[in-house]
């Protein structure tokens, strides 16, 4: 009767083997069995596996005023009241600007840590952000919606630990982190007395040793087994990750998370990856003041740009190299402002990732302006799920056809894994790689077609 | 929202009819009016003392379904407090809720949609001709009523021109500036030109397109969408296409009236069922409202603002357009980090209470037999039963003081306490 339990379509025996193969040679985990994760001490990564922090902009973002074309006539015909001016924006070359919250972001793009991908969406695209949403985060072909999310099922296979996947925040799992099999650990941004992490004295050990037994209990019905290995898993988490809450974290919610997300990578506990939530972007109205500077969009890009910096100058020296981060919303916003100085639901949107394995630059056709859709929407010139492949094939490892369930083309995003600690002489070549791929080579790869 | 074991006494020998009429026929007096939680502009204030109200409301209650059904459709026609900025708005919608929540769908569907929250929760207080805004029109149909994948984009650009015009008062000279939150159908902002909705041509209204979604060409999709909701709600989530079909028809049969259908999912075999026990994972609201009445409680005796949004489950701000999910929307690490401080600190108010005196002078089979008769879990594990013996053996050797409460507290935890 409980079916929600059950999977979504389980891989079979051969499929995992297969899979674990491609992850096996890309420096992957070893997997684990779908059950309680008891060995934390083997879960410690081997130290160079590249971990992905996904920042999900729930709402959806307006894409076409967060980087763009804004010294173009087009651009300033189209978007009216609601178009960024070029003075206070941040020019990325090739007549391409970043909003004027994204300043830091703009430094780190010049740096050759950023990769602006644009014309990404979904082509079944219905505008419904839950369905949109939930698209987005299943990454199945024909836009299925399923009970697992793209993420959740490369952990299915991945996982190692309850800390391989981690959604920040305290909101609940988020769908593309879930999968069959895969214990997601989720950590509220105010930690202070946890469970059972801030006891020196062992007093509550009786409890916790009879709150983890029931967890073990199989025969029950399915939702009581379930929440009895949760409760357990919530014991085990809240001593693990007492590290990361002993400071005070900052105020704000996107920034306390996203410092939270850096400290929990620095523990090392085998996280490979998390998610962030950043949400508000659905700027149905107020969306820009009286000149581009202001607006609930650009406070929500400004809290954005502190918290990716706090985020990278949070980590370790260790960890700082093989952290990518993955910046996406469900899909873009209308070209036309509507009558409350915002913007009504749209369709591509630009995919942003950060990090030293990044080879900077732009990606991807951008949607010309010029050319809408019989909405007056951007054109979606890449599908989502490639940016999936990507990933999967390119930084976390493994078959993205069998996470994805076909395959896709993939593109070449990501640099070479981060040295091991020490190994100078990777290092010094990533350097050299980085300063051959300036400019000329991936800023001239795309003309804009504005 | 479950009920303490006494409760459930109370219900033994009914037949199935004469125990589910009894929750229908249970009226309760006295609620309140606004001013009780009237904060001034703080409204932040305000709806914190609302959730007080409503989280007491539902402890003390006789067994009736009213609390359940309300808390259904708060989730069912979400709208928060974040969004609408006014816990008045926010109120006056739970009124509504409760006044109509037992009567016809398409009358309880008017008063939401032409309500202020919901104008402002979804943007209709801006649409207008010539500007007109999707966010209403589309939820309307995705979220409301039939459900995706049964409207076209092309039936949201028609139901958006269907209620222009349909806006609050808003911000007015006469007014000083002031907004005023109030409904009021501006003829001139409405667009009175034909419109193509579910593939029929004419000048659409928003009245009209609620006659065409609850009794027209959509009746049939609206039927079974609310339908599987309710049946997912109260019985378990994976309802057979055939069980939402007969349920569907007998909810049409009555032009929708949602007592019939409550009734019906109530009166249903699958409810009934064995194993439609523990299908449920409770809602931290429901588990929070069982717990505390089963240890003689009230909201003032824990922070249950704080609790809910540890949980993931603000009454008054559901955290999407969506509502709440079911079952393992509800299981985190975070919401058990917080359910565990829940009830470390219940366990210290319930010994305030005298609730655990005797447990000292009991030996520890007896002492397992009492917890899990208080908490109704007539049906653990003997390997539970075990778990627990020793809890209350060590503790009794190791810290004989805190021989009642450890083992309180792990009861209070049990997964089957969690499930309904």
């Amino acid at each position: 009767m409980i079916r929600e339990l059950d999977p979504e379509r389980p891989m079979s025996l051969m499929e995992r083997r297969r899979f674990l193969k491609g992850a096996l040679a890309a420096g992957g985990a070893v997997a684990a069995g779908p059950t309680l994760f008891t060995d934390l001490a083997g879960a410690a990564s081997t130290g160079s596996d590249t971990i992905l922090v996904t920042v999900t902009l729930s709402g959806g973002n307006d894409g076409i005023n967060t980087f763009g074309p804004f010294g173009s006539g087009t651009y300033r015909d189209l978007r009216g009241p609601m178009a960024i001016d070029v003075a206070g924006a941040h020019s990325a070359g090739q007549s391409q600007y970043f909003h004027p919250s994204l300043r830091r972001l703009a430094t780190r793009f010049r740096r050759g840590d950023v990769a602006v991908v644009r014309g990404v969406g979904d082509p079944l695209l219905d505008r419904s952000h839950f369905s949109n949403l939930a698209r987005w985060q299943t990454g199945l072909p024909d836009g299925r919606i399923a009970g697992t999310g793209w993420l959740g099922r490369w952990l299915d296979a991945a996982q190692t630990s309850q800390f391989t996947g981690v959604a920040i925040g305290g909101r609940g799992v988020p769908l593309h982190l879930r999968g069959t099999a895969t214990d997601v650990t989720d950590l509220p941004r105010h930690g202070g007395g946890l469970y059972g992490s801030d006891r020196s004295d062992q007093r509550d050990q009786r409890m916790y040793r009879a709150i983890r037994q029931m967890g073990e209990e199989s025969d029950r019905p399915a939702w009581v087994n379930r929440v009895g290995q949760v409760n357990a898993l919530s014991i085990n988490a809240a001593q693990s990750v007492a590290g990361a809450y002993r400071n005070d974290l900052p105020e704000g919610r996107l920034l306390s998370d996203m410092v939270l997300a850096a400290r929990l990578v620095n523990l090392n506990l085998g996280t490979r990856v998390l998610n962030v939530w950043h949400g508000g972007y659905d700027t149905h109205d107020n969306q820009i003041g009286g000149n581009s500077g202001v607006g609930d969009h650009a406070d929500l890009l400004t809290e954005l740009d502190a918290a990716l910096d706090s985020f990278f100058s949070t980590l370790s020296a260790a960890t700082a190299p093989r952290v990518i981060v993955m910046v996406y919303s469900e899909f873009g916003r209308r070209v036309e402002p509507n009558g409350s100085s915002g913007t009504d639901h749209g369709t591509a949107n630009h995919v942003f990732f950060l990090g030293r394995r990044v080879k900077g630059g732009l990606y991807g056709d951008p949607p010309p302006l010029r050319s809408l859709d019989d909405r007056g929407d951007l054109r979606v010139s890449m599908d989502f799920r490639q940016i999936y492949a990507t990933v999967i094939e390119d930084v976390l490892g493994g078959s993205s056809s069998d996470v994805l369930g076909r395959s896709y083309q993939t593109h070449d995003i990501f640099g070479p894994a981060a040295a091991v600690t020490g190994d100078l002489t990777a290092r010094a070549r990533q350097i050299r790689e980085r300063r051959e791929r300036t400019a000329n080579d991936y800023l001239l790869r795309h003309t804009p077609s504005f | 929202m479950g009920g303490t074991t006494s409760m459930i006494d109370s219900f033994v020998g009914m037949t199935r009819a004469n125990a589910v009429d009894r929750l229908f026929d249970t009226a309760i007096p006295g609620l309140p009016d606004w001013g009780r939680f009237d904060s001034g502009d703080q409204h932040w204030q305000a709806q914190e003392k609302m959730i007080e109200w409503w989280v007491d409301r539902m402890i003390t209650a006789p067994p009736t379904i009213d609390e359940k059904l309300t808390l259904f459709l708060h989730s069912h026609f979400a709208t928060g407090r974040e969004k609408v900025e006014d816990s008045r708005l926010m109120w006056d919608q739970h009124m509504v809720l409760r006044n109509f929540g037992q009567g016809s769908f398409r009358a309880l569907l008017e008063k939401i949609s032409l309500g202020s929250a919901m104008l402002i929760y979804l943007d209709n207080e801006s649409n207008k001709k010539g500007a007109e805004q999707e966010n209403f029109a589309r939820e309307l149909m995705e979220l409301h009523t039939v459900g995706n994948g049964r409207f076209t984009e092309g039936d949201v650009v028609a139901m958006a021109r269907a209620w222009t015009g349909h806006n609050t008062i808003g911000a007015t000279r006469e007014n000083n500036w002031q907004y005023d939150p109030r409904y009021r159908y501006n003829s001139e902002e409405h667009d009175h030109g034909t419109k193509a909705l579910f593939g029929i041509r004419k000048n659409w209204n928003a009245h009209d397109t609620l006659d065409e979604l609850c009794s027209g060409v959509k009746a049939t999709a609206t039927s079974d969408f609310f339908a599987r909701k309710v049946f997912k709600f109260f019985v378990h989530t994976n309802p057979s296409q055939a069980v939402v079909d007969d349920l569907a028809a007998d909810f049409r049969a009555s032009d929708l009236d949602i007592k019939r259908l409550v009734r019906a999912v109530l009166m249903h075999d699958e409810f009934w069922a064995v194993d439609s026990r523990y299908a449920l994972v409770k809602s931290p609201v429901e588990y929070m409202v069982d717990v505390m009445r089963r240890c003689g409680l009230r909201s003032q005796d824990d922070s249950v603002r704080w609790r809910m949004e540890g949980m993931g489950m603000t009454l008054f701000d559901p955290p999407t357009v969506a509502g709440w999910g079911q079952n393992g929307f509800w299981l985190s690490t975070a919401s058990a980090w917080t359910k565990s401080r829940f009830t470390n600190n219940l366990k210290w108010k319930s010994d305030e209470r005298g609730i655990l005196q005797n447990l000292d002078a009991l030996n520890p089979d007896q002492v397992v037999n009492v917890i899990t008769t208080f908490f109704s879990i007539f049906d653990a594990s003997d390997r539970t039963k075990e778990y627990m013996r020793e809890l209350i053996v060590t503790t009794r050797e190791e810290r004989p003081w805190a021989m009642a409460y450890e083992p309180f507290a792990v009861g209070m935890f049990m997964p089957e306490v969690q499930c309904a």
